[in-house]
């Protein structure tokens, strides 16, 4: 039952041509962004462009720029990884050497955001004294964002076909529903917390928002870290 | 009062009697090498369609597999 060398160098032929077409599809993806950008950042140096002033050949180029992004997309979709990207990968035992992989960066990822607290209470701070501007909002609001967003992706699996095979595992399933359960949980008290302390102090409330989101991210993730070492560790 | 049962296997019995490692039965059925680690330690309850799946790769029966274990 275990696959020949025949059939194994025909997924690797199979696995290398997909390869060669992403390559393609990205780099006339990245073509096409940058003389888009280009022209953007054109027409903001000038000020506005007229759309009628906008000579014929020009809307032809236009033209040929959207075929290229059009075929790139196609061309990369038809290349998506399929099933013998995964037949390979689980026939290498890449499976398991990137589950441990996924359980590491769920260790260390939420450490690696504790740095972004100081600039999230910075410009939290500032909003909340009323020096706030654009750029604090913005970078308040994205940041306590990103740093749960980031770590739910993973463990939600939102990677899209490259790492569906690290969760096609009735174990790694189970793993992170336990995960998600406890980072619900964790959410329910995390808010009751910060509605308690919202009725004491409105501010300190706010200003603790960011370390429950991140509370509410990591614990589920190293949840998934521990339940995925204790498997790895076992007999 | 019966106690909560368990659910026993000879996997790793069966898997060696093979010559398969845990890493070749997790390639043959397209499961992770730690699948196959859990459940022969009782630590992962299978699925029904993972429990025939290795039934079928080791050419035996999912009752001659797995037993119940009654808790004392």
């Amino acid at each position: 039952m275990v696959p020949d060398s025949l059939e194994a160098d025909k997924i690797i032929r199979s696995e290398r041509r997909r390869e060669r077409h992403i390559r393609t599809a990205l780099l006339l993806f990245a073509l096409g962004a940058g003389v888009v950008g280009f022209l953007a950042a054109l027409s903001f140096a000038r000020g506005s462009i007229q759309l009628s002033a906008i000579p014929r050949n020009f809307w032809a180029v236009g033209a040929a720029v959207m075929f290229v992004w059009v075929g790139a997309g196609v061309l990369g979709w038809r290349s998506r990884p399929g099933e013998d990207r995964k037949r390979l990968l689980l026939r290498t035992g890449q499976r398991d050497k990137d589950q441990r992989k996924l359980g590491r960066a769920l260790v260390f990822m939420p450490i690696a955001a504790l740095g972004a607290l100081p600039g999230i209470f910075h410009f939290s701070a500032a909003i909340l004294a009323g020096h706030g501007d654009s750029p604090s909002w913005i970078f308040a609001i994205s940041l306590a964002a990103a740093v749960p967003a980031s770590l739910l992706s993973i463990l939600l699996n939102t990677g899209g076909a490259k790492h569906d095979y690290v969760f096609d595992d009735e174990l790694i399933r189970s793993f992170r529903a336990k995960a998600l359960e406890t980072g619900y949980l964790t959410a329910m008290a995390s808010l009751v917390a910060l509605f308690s302390l919202g009725l004491y102090h409105a501010t300190w409330a706010v200003l603790a928002a960011p370390g429950a989101l991140l509370l509410c991210a990591t614990v589920p993730a190293w949840t998934f870290a521990w339940l995925n070492w204790r498997a790895e560790r076992e007999g | 009062m019966k106690g909560e049962r368990q659910l026993g296997n000879h996997l790793r019995a069966f898997r060696t009697a093979k010559g398969l490692t845990q890493a070749d039965l997790a390639q043959v059925i397209g499961v992770s090498r730690k699948t196959i680690n859990t459940v022969e330690n009782s630590v992962f309850v299978p699925s029904t369609t993972l429990a025939l799946a290795l039934a079928s790769a080791l050419e035996t029966t999912v009752e001659t597999l797995f037993f119940l274990v009654e808790a004392p």
